[in-house]
């Protein structure tokens, strides 16, 4: 079936009801597809993150286009960046948090990095300019809205 | 009283902060209490980002998720010391560490949570590494002598771009070695596609190699290529070479001869510029003895043959072996495994091994679910192997007789070999495959007396 252009397919690795803190250890990854800022279905994948190429071809079979996890090493990423997949690294807290900020179409994921992340380049490793209210088309076409998110910190569960 | 317990925190705090170890403290809630200077150089995180956090998001090792050394310390009440593991910076590097946990505890003995201190240990590996490297080709690690020699040709042959057959029982890495000889070659940066001929009917082994075009059969809906064409410039292992048909062997004679294929149903001739690693665990010598396998195709592909010996006859390959598995589960599992024990080893290297390193890649495997952490047990070694190698120990009576059976045939043997040389020491030596010094020491200590004859007399001379 083919999939309709405003339908998005997402990967979290997850532990338990949180991201995992590593990726290149992960086990599970959790799927979500997205219509319209709507979570319309999720589903439980186990994983192994090595080799890299299984993994990619995992995520690709998956048809998924963006892959939320934590921190993850310089191989490993430049693989699945180089597979066409956007990466958002190094993100830390309750799965629900990122799924929310995820529907929102917020671009903004400072509030839920995890310690040690430069503060001049976001989590996505590109130079961030400005802030506030600004549309941005990512690497796989997708339309999301850049938010300003209230900088009080990681959200804890 | 107060000001002396003042001092002593200030002294403790200038150790903390002089020492080259990172060293945190976490509270219940696994949230990070202290985080010292060495902590914050090997992480790359500042105290500043770190302090109030969760562990795991700022010590980032692969054990977070799978075996947490601080959560057993936590949850056993007792220290665990040089459990080797890795974190990620945040350079996305990995960093090799060696980590020890305790209980940190107050002066009423009163349990405030965890203390974890760990060791950048990037230069003992990247030593290691090197040391290793001496034994390793790919991903392939070996001490004996067998593999060395084939690790020694193997740059020459990967550079030389010809087709190369690789013989060896099931399990012993022929795949391993193909994708070496890939990686070595000029062609590494291009596909290297393997694939099984053993597994898959003659026609769709050819509509998988060569491809076909639409209409060339009921549901060729449209055009594929094969693996010839997806594999551009690369490498294409053919796997189990030995179990094809005579027709196939006579297409893929015509690949190897001309550079050219036909995909299914097509009239054009397509150039291919691949270079084939043949593989097979039979002896194709003998195949084409039997008829079963072209000749003209075994020397269109025995131009550089490697054979790969089986287990058996590198069991000192077993600890090595056994080392690198471990390692590799570890960083796969998140686990904490050690190694073998003497009482494991000894029973692996009591087995067989008709799997090859395959079956003992599955017994570490096995290992790993049963064992977290340490040294890898019997109890965690499959029950078979144990039932196989479990041979009730010998009465001294029985000790007795099978030492005094080998002392006959040994005797036996030795004077047979002397007889059939004439009486030659060194040829008899020779014959018996040992080296004379070792043929010397036998005779003395069996007690065997030597002919004056030694054969390279001639009487009368």
């Amino acid at each position: 079936m083919k999939r309709s252009s405003s339908e998005l397919k997402v990967a979290v690795t997850v532990w338990g009801d949180r991201v995992s803190p590593v990726f290149d250890a992960a086990r599970t990854l959790l799927i979500a597809e997205i219509n319209n800022t709507k979570i319309i279905h999720t589903y439980y994948l186990p994983f192994m993150p090595e080799p890299v190429s299984q993994c990619v071809r995992v995520l690709q079979a998956e048809e998924v286009v963006v892959l939320i996890c934590g921190a993850v090493s310089q191989e490993p990423a430049d693989a699945l960046e180089a597979a066409g997949l956007e990466v958002i690294p190094f993100i830390t807290g309750n799965i629900g948090v990122i799924l929310e900020n995820l529907v929102a179409g917020c671009q903004e994921w400072t509030a839920l990095k995890m310690p040690g992340c430069a503060r001049t380049v976001c989590c996505r490793g590109r130079i961030r300019k400005g802030s506030g209210q600004t549309q941005k088309v990512s690497e796989t076409g997708t339309t999301m809205k850049r938010q300003k998110r209230d900088a009080t910190g990681p959200r804890r569960s | 009283m107060k000001q002396e317990n003042n001092k002593d925190g200030h002294v403790t705090e200038i150790i903390l902060e002089s020492i080259s170890d990172g060293v945190f403290t976490v509270n219940h809630e696994w949230r990070i209490m202290s985080f010292n200077r060495a902590a914050e150089e090997i992480t790359g995180i500042p105290r500043s980002e770190a302090i109030g956090r969760y562990c795991w998001e700022v010590f980032r090792s692969n054990m977070c998720e799978g075996d947490c050394a601080l959560k057993r310390t936590m949850k056993e009440g007792k220290a665990f010391v040089n459990t080797s593991t890795y974190i990620i910076n945040s350079e996305r590097q990995r960093i090799p560490i060696a980590v020890s946990t305790a209980l940190l505890r107050n002066e009423k003995g009163e349990t405030l949570g965890g203390v974890e201190t760990f060791r950048d240990n990037t230069v003992v590996e990247e030593l290691r590494k090197e040391l290793k490297g001496n034994f390793q080709l790919g991903d392939m690690v070996s001490r004996s002598t067998l593999m060395k020699r084939i690790f020694q040709v193997v740059p020459q042959i990967a550079e030389s771009d010809s087709t190369v057959l690789i013989e060896g029982e099931t399990g012993t890495g022929k795949e391993m070695l193909a994708r070496a000889l890939h990686s070595l070659s000029l062609r590494s940066e291009k596909p290297f596609i393997a694939i099984n001929c053993g597994a898959l009917p003659d026609s769709l082994l050819e509509s998988e190699l060569f491809g076909y075009k639409r209409g060339a059969f009921t549901h060729a809906v449209k055009d594929k290529q094969g693996y010839f064409s997806a594999a551009g410039g690369g490498t294409i292992m053919l796997d189990e070479l030995g179990e094809t048909s005579p027709a196939f062997q006579v297409k893929l004679l015509r690949v190897l001869e001309e550079r050219e294929y036909q995909p299914l149903g097509s009239v054009e001739k397509h150039t291919t510029n691949v270079r084939i690693i043949a593989a097979t665990n039979r002896d194709l010598a003998h195949l084409v003895e039997e008829g079963s396998f072209r000749r003209d195709l075994f020397y269109r592909v025995n131009i550089v043959r490697l054979q790969l010996p089986p287990l058996r006859e590198r069991m000192e390959d077993i600890p090595l072996l056994a080392d690198h598995f471990i390692g590799k589960m570890n960083r796969l599992r998140g686990k904490a495994v050690s190694y073998l024990s003497e009482e494991s080893l000894e029973v692996l290297m009591r087995h067989s091994f008709p799997g090859n390193i395959r079956e003992l890649e599955n017994i570490i495997e096995h290992a790993f679910i049963l064992c977290s952490s340490g040294p890898i047990t019997l109890n965690h070694l499959p029950q078979s192997l144990l039932h196989i190698d479990s041979v009730p120990p010998a009465s001294p009576q029985d000790s007795g007789q099978l030492q005094h059976a080998v002392h006959n045939t040994e005797i036996e043997q030795i004077q047979a070999a002397l007889q059939r040389n004439d009486y030659n020491r060194t040829a008899a030596a020779r014959d018996l495959g040992m080296h004379k010094t070792t043929f010397f020491r036998k005779v003395k200590r069996l007690g065997i007396t030597l002919p004056s004859r030694d054969g390279r007399h001639i009487p009368g001379k």
